[in-house]
């Protein structure tokens, strides 16, 4: 009796302390009402249907009605992809591009109902233009963006992994552990390694409830490890806290660029990037921007010769 | 015994011929086999006067054959002894002809050819049954042929009868049970036989008259019986024999006349095909010159042609060597060469003589010459590999997965993913509710105390271990920790059967912890109370230790 009383405490106790946090953070969200199916149901703004291409589908829509911009930089899309299957590779790029700048900058969506554009599927097709063009460096630059949205993507890890040959650009060569680990870290939405990290504490919290019920050494270390456990899936999240505030950016001309000490052409040359190695921006000036490169090489280089990763 | 049955003699000695020579005489129609043996016999017994005796008996076995009906009086068979000439009794034989299995049985021995030559593979016929009124009685075939040693050792393989006639049927020549054809009704001199055929195939190894009149066809007259264990059992009741009469036909030795001067033993009508397995090469390539031979002979047989032999190979040509398939209806012959030089134009013909018996005069066997192409070391030229050009390739582009169609969408996991504060919170009530509960557990005691009576009841066995000076102290020190950390009176963990309270449930340790305690309970009785030896403080310690890291 009393161990059940304890069991059902634990568990109350492990209930109630979340509960205030979703509290809190709903209150802060601010989430648009979510419209019911029916007759009140919110069609999208009207959109110009393309000249060619797929159907707008005018189906009722289950979820909140996207906002404006969503809404545009969708039409934009949609015309892109249907330029894109007309060959009109240039124009599709064009279109793609202004759905990017209709977007504006990444923002997290506030509830799981909200209609957002594929910004994944955006950056990817993006990538195809570079490529189509040639550009196989910048072409990378929009996959490396792309997978920020879908890190496990098939088709634009192909993409990428392409582009780089025709670049010429070798792939990074890790050791088969540190591979394994970077791409636990990095392969996982920002959305997903939050329900990672909630997880990942479900056995940790098993665990300790044997641990402080039952006692023992078997139950200690399976509390160990439990937590090792719940560190792993943490870490995904973790890593992309810490790197949250970074700003990279792709070094897309070909043969690299030369970092200089000062912002103007004819400054000293203080290192050297190599085409398709990835620097962070520290620092910027209308054509110039400051990096930090991969052996810590500071300095300015042309902003034609990088590639903002975060789009 | 009938004419064409066979039986045998045997000869008992009372030790080894000398020269190991039994002499068997010559007697006109009598024909011996092999001389089987000596297996030995002994007899143990006691004579009159009481001394063991034991007789030693050596047995031979030699068949015995007759080629007519008729009285035989075969002489005494002799042998030499312990230097002594020692003799048998005169023997009697009396043959008699089977009229009636001559007028049942049918056999019949065909060759195609009035004579053939040494080393020709030809066929052998053999046509055997029995009258077809009788036929469904009969349940036993055996031909003996005894001419087939004329031909040579290993001379002659049996053809399978074809399927397609028929289930073929089993008929035993000698020891070995060989398929003949599916019986066939055949008129025979106005009666019905039902007839089956042996096909043998022959190659002769030497020279001389085969004579066929011993051929003795042997057949088994009976019942069938169904029997619960075996199933349809033949049960024979009378014996046939059937002989072939007068037969022969001559094996001629291969004509010395013209005979050339490469023959390497190939006797039958061939046609020979050659194929090269690269045509355009460089100089000092490999080429597999691969050489067919078809057609009636003995294929299996001949010794293939030597190239390292023909100055016109050896003049253009490296041999390495070669690599030969032999089978009834092909031979097979790979050469490994290479051309010497890029002059070189042709693989030349390759030529096997052989003795035609439908022509009888030797005839040469020629391949058509290859034309090749060899290229001096050292150019760029493509090779081409093989008589037909391999079949391309098709090569598909890698290419970029197309553009993905996108659109809106819900946000979905991402939206409705928790909040890094939600994390933080789940984490942080989880690490609470663990150290409340921890605490709550611990405070009760009992059974599980607080870690500092654990400290406290260790400090104490410590204590009370290090001023034992005598078993029986240790043991007291021990179930004082034991009572301190259970609640259970010391004296009564003194000679308690622990495991056994514990599966009746008056003690709940654990399993790890009842047999910690029950095996120290043990070795500190022994050594207070038996002859044991005494158990140190320090395992003492260290299995309290381990118990309370169980919980204790």
């Amino acid at each position: 009796m009393k161990f059940a009383l304890r069991i059902v405490c634990f568990v109350a106790v492990l209930a109630a302390l979340p509960i205030g946090a979703l509290r809190g953070q709903a209150g802060d969200d601010a989430s648009p009402p979510i419209v019911a199916d029916g007759e009140d149901a919110a069609v999208g703004p009207e959109v110009a249907a393309p000249q060619s291409g797929p159907v707008v589908d005018d189906a009722p829509v289950l979820f909140a009605s996207p906002d404006a911009s969503q809404a545009r930089a969708d039409e934009l899309f949609r015309n892109g992809v249907a330029a894109w299957h007309e060959g009109r590779h240039a124009r599709a790029k064009e279109l793609w591009l202004e759905a990017l700048d209709a977007l504006g900058p990444s923002v997290e969506p506030t509830s799981g109902d909200q209609l957002v554009l594929d910004r994944h599927a955006l950056l990817h097709d993006l990538g195809n233009a570079a490529f189509r063009a040639d550009a196989w460096l910048e072409a990378m630059g929009w996959y490396r963006s792309a997978l920020r949205y879908a890190p496990r993507d098939a088709a634009t890890r192909h993409n990428l992994e392409l582009a780089r040959e025709r670049a010429g650009v070798l792939p990074d060569t890790d050791g088969p552990v540190a591979s394994a680990w970077h791409a636990h870290l990095t392969g996982w939405t920002r959305g997903e390694a939050r329900w990672l990290a909630l997880l990942g504490l479900g056995p940790l919290a098993l665990a300790l409830l044997f641990e402080a019920v039952r006692g023992g050494r078997a139950l200690a270390w399976a509390s160990i490890g439990a937590f090792l456990v719940a560190l792993a899936c943490v870490a995904p999240l973790v890593s992309q806290e810490l790197r949250a505030d970074e700003l990279p950016m792709l070094v897309v001309s070909s043969g690299g660029v030369d970092v200089r000490s000062e912002a103007r052409a004819g400054a000293n040359v203080v290192g050297h990037v190599e085409a398709g190695d990835t620097v962070e921006r520290v620092d910027a000036l209308p054509d110039w921007v400051r990096v930090v490169g991969p052996g810590r090489t500071k300095g300015w280089v042309p902003e034609s010769a990088v590639f903002d990763l975060l789009r | 015994m009938q004419l064409g049955d066979s039986t045998y003699l045997q000869i008992e000695t009372s030790a080894p011929p000398d020269d190991g020579v039994i002499r068997f005489p010559e007697v006109d129609g009598v024909d011996y086999g092999d001389l089987r043996g000596p297996s030995v016999r002994e007899n143990a017994f006691t004579d009159k006067n009481g001394r063991w005796v034991r007789e030693r008996y050596y047995i031979y076995y030699v068949d015995l054959s007759v080629g007519e009906a008729g009285e035989y009086v075969i002489p005494p068979i002799t042998a030499v002894i312990g230097g002594r000439e020692v003799s048998s009794d005169e023997l009697r034989l009396r043959v008699t002809p089977d009229t009636e299995g001559a007028a049942l049985g049918y056999v019949d021995v065909r060759v195609p050819f009035d004579r053939v030559v040494v080393g020709q593979t030809f066929p052998i016929e053999i046509e055997y049954g029995c009258r077809a009124s009788y036929a469904d009685r009969i349940g036993d075939w055996n031909l003996s042929l005894p001419w087939l040693e004329d031909l040579g050792r290993g001379a002659v393989t049996a053809e399978r009868p074809d399927p397609r006639d028929g289930a073929p049927t089993q008929v035993t020549v000698g020891r070995s049970a060989l398929q003949a054809s599916a019986p066939k009704i055949t008129q025979v001199n106005g009666e019905a036989f039902r007839v089956m055929r042996l096909r043998l195939l022959a190659t002769p190894m030497r020279s001389g008259k085969i004579d066929l009149s011993g051929t003795v066809l042997r057949f088994v007259e009976g019942r069938w019986v169904e029997n619960l264990i075996l199933g349809r059992d033949f049960r024979p009741t009378k014996e046939y024999f059937k002989r072939l009469g007068e037969g022969a036909f001559t094996i001629s030795p291969l004509p010395e006349e013209d005979r050339p001067l490469g023959f390497t033993g190939a006797v039958g009508t061939f046609d020979a095909s050659a194929s090269a397995d690269v045509r355009d090469l460089f100089a000092g390539d490999s080429i597999k010159l691969t050489v067919d031979y078809t057609g009636a002979g003995n294929l299996a047989d001949f010794g293939a042609p030597d190239l390292s032999l023909a100055p016109e190979f050896t003049d253009d040509f490296a041999i390495y060597g070669s690599k030969e398939d032999r089978g009834q209806d092909r031979r097979r012959i790979v050469y490994d060469i290479a051309p010497l030089r890029d002059d070189v134009e042709r693989i030349p013909s390759v030529s096997l003589e052989t003795f035609d018996p439908s022509t009888w005069e030797y005839r040469r066997v020629s391949t058509q010459p290859i034309d090749i192409s060899v290229r001096p070391r050292g150019t760029e030229a493509p090779i081409t590999v093989g008589e037909e050009p391999a079949p391309t390739k098709r090569k598909f582009e890698r290419d970029i997965e197309d553009v993905l169609p996108g659109g809106l969408r819900a946000a979905g996991t991402d939206g409705n993913a928790p909040s890094e504060g939600t994390i933080a919170s789940v984490f942080g009530a989880v690490i609470v509710a663990w150290g409340a509960l921890r605490f709550a557990s611990r405070r009760d005691g009992g059974m599980r105390g607080q870690s500092g009576e654990r400290r406290g009841a260790l400090r104490r066995l410590e204590r009370g271990l290090s001023r034992a000076d005598t078993p029986e102290k240790e043991l007291r020190a021990w179930t004082a920790f034991l009572a301190a950390r259970t609640g259970v009176d010391a004296e009564s963990w003194v000679g308690r059967d622990v495991r056994g309270d514990s599966r009746r449930g008056f003690v709940d340790l654990g399993e790890v912890a009842t047999d910690l305690v029950a095996r120290t309970n043990e070795r500190l009785e022994a050594a207070a109370y038996g002859d044991g030896e005494r158990v140190g403080a320090d395992d003492v310690l260290r299995v309290a230790r381990d118990l309370l890291e169980e919980g204790l």
